[in-house]
């Protein structure tokens, strides 16, 4: 009767035993599931870069902002920016965010009123998955083909 | 060298299941002097509880004297040292057995105390018998000492008696773990299987108790894990990781816990 009871114990103990590094051994199961690829690098700002894209934009004090030229480069320097209203946006071919850059054109005052147009320059990466540029305001919104530059 | 010993009964085959069990799991008995013999000689196994019962079962003219050895079989407690010359005298000594008598010790056991047949050990004389259980009995039957092979290396059988003993793990632990995810059944039993086989293989360098080894060996288990994450991975998160590391410590504890039998 003895080793009966020694054996249903050794058993009781082995199926806790097996629940517990089961419930522990089963984010393993969960990380295989959900292990992803490597994060493409976070573009850094203040170095140089091969494969850039020189943006030219018109924002407008009371209309959509304009898309003028887009240009690769083959090396330079993200623009940096301080935040702001409107969004540059580089969007992949199902409209996932790639690229996200917020910039805020200053129309300024002047003696002969305040200036109706801002014209920026920016760099932002040339992103291989990037396949539209859209540049979003208060004012609206534009959507810019990359496919066009390629 | 003779033994002055007679069987009552033919001895039969030990039973198979019986064999499979005891492959798979420790299955303790009393750590005890049983037998009603008068002769003063004395079998000295494991306390492995099919063993015993197939030895007093054939009313063998002599007393079984089964060790404090984690139920496991006699080649099985040699192994992982449970076999240990001065814990067998204190127990022959407490049995007030007498002078003269012969002490018959299976080969493997014997081999760990580095014993051999004719050696005086006290009063005692020690008369080196199979480990197989029928081989056992033959040996004490026939009167005659049989060829005996020497023991395979002790670590040779801790792999091979801790394959079994994880077998027979395994087979207990698939359903809760089958239960989770198969991934998990899968992740779990290979790695109780390579903790066994590197619990086999490190059992002897330390002394400490079976717990301790499984623990080690889990925490070398588990920087080889890490090792290979960090070679073969990119982008894993390591915090994602500590649990399942956790489980594989877990499942190396207890299988040194198993290793050392049930005490």
């Amino acid at each position: 009767m003895k080793i009966r009871f020694a054996l249903q114990v050794q058993i009781l103990l082995s199926v806790i035993v097996a629940l517990l590094s089961g419930y522990l051994l089963e984010g393993v199961a969960v990380l295989a599931q959900t292990a992803v690829e490597p994060p493409a690098a976070t573009p850094q700002p203040f170095e140089t870069r091969l494969d850039m894209l020189l943006v030219k934009l018109r924002f407008f004090r009371s209309a959509a902002p304009e898309v003028v030229s887009v240009e690769p480069l083959a090396e330079g320097r993200l623009t940096v920016t301080q935040g702001g209203d409107c969004t540059i946006l580089l969007q992949d071919e199902q409209g996932r965010p790639v690229y996200t850059l917020a910039v805020a054109p200053i129309f300024v005052r002047t003696e002969g009123g305040t200036r109706e147009m801002v014209e920026r320059i920016l760099v932002i990466p040339n992103d291989a998955l990037a396949r539209w540029l859209v540049v979003s305001c208060l004012q609206g919104e534009v959507k810019y083909d990359l496919a066009n530059n390629r | 060298m003779t033994l002055p010993i007679t069987v009552k009964s033919a001895p039969p085959a030990y039973p198979l299941l019986a064999r499979l069990a005891g492959l798979l799991w420790s299955l303790p008995a009393p750590a005890q002097l049983s037998g009603d013999s008068s002769s003063g000689d004395v079998i000295v196994v494991s306390n492995h509880a099919p063993l015993v019962r197939y030895l007093l079962a054939h009313q063998i003219e002599l007393n079984v004297l089964a060790l404090d050895s984690g139920g496991l079989m006699p080649a099985a407690s040699a192994a992982f040292g449970h076999a240990r010359e001065d814990k067998v005298i204190a127990a022959l000594r407490q049995q007030a057995l007498l002078p003269g008598a012969q002490l018959l010790v299976p080969i493997s056991m014997a081999a760990a105390m580095r014993w051999h047949d004719g050696q005086r050990i006290e009063d005692w004389e020690v008369f080196c018998i199979p480990d197989d259980p029928a081989g056992m009995l033959k040996c004490i039957q026939e009167k005659d000492p049989q060829a005996l092979r020497p023991p395979l290396p002790a670590v040779v059988r801790r792999l091979l008696y801790g394959l079994g003993l994880c077998l027979g793990q395994m087979l207990i632990f698939a359903v809760p773990l089958w239960l989770f995810s198969l991934p998990t059944l899968a992740i779990g039993l290979a790695g109780m299987l390579f903790s066994s086989l590197l619990l086999a293989l490190i059992w002897s360098v330390s002394s400490c108790c079976g717990g301790a080894k499984g623990l080690l060996a889990g925490l070398m288990l588990v920087g080889l894990t890490a090792l290979g994450v960090m070679l073969f991975t990119e982008g894993l998160a390591w915090s994602g990781l500590l649990l399942p590391l956790l489980g594989l410590c877990l499942l190396s504890f207890w299988m040194g816990m198993i290793f050392n039998g049930a005490k």
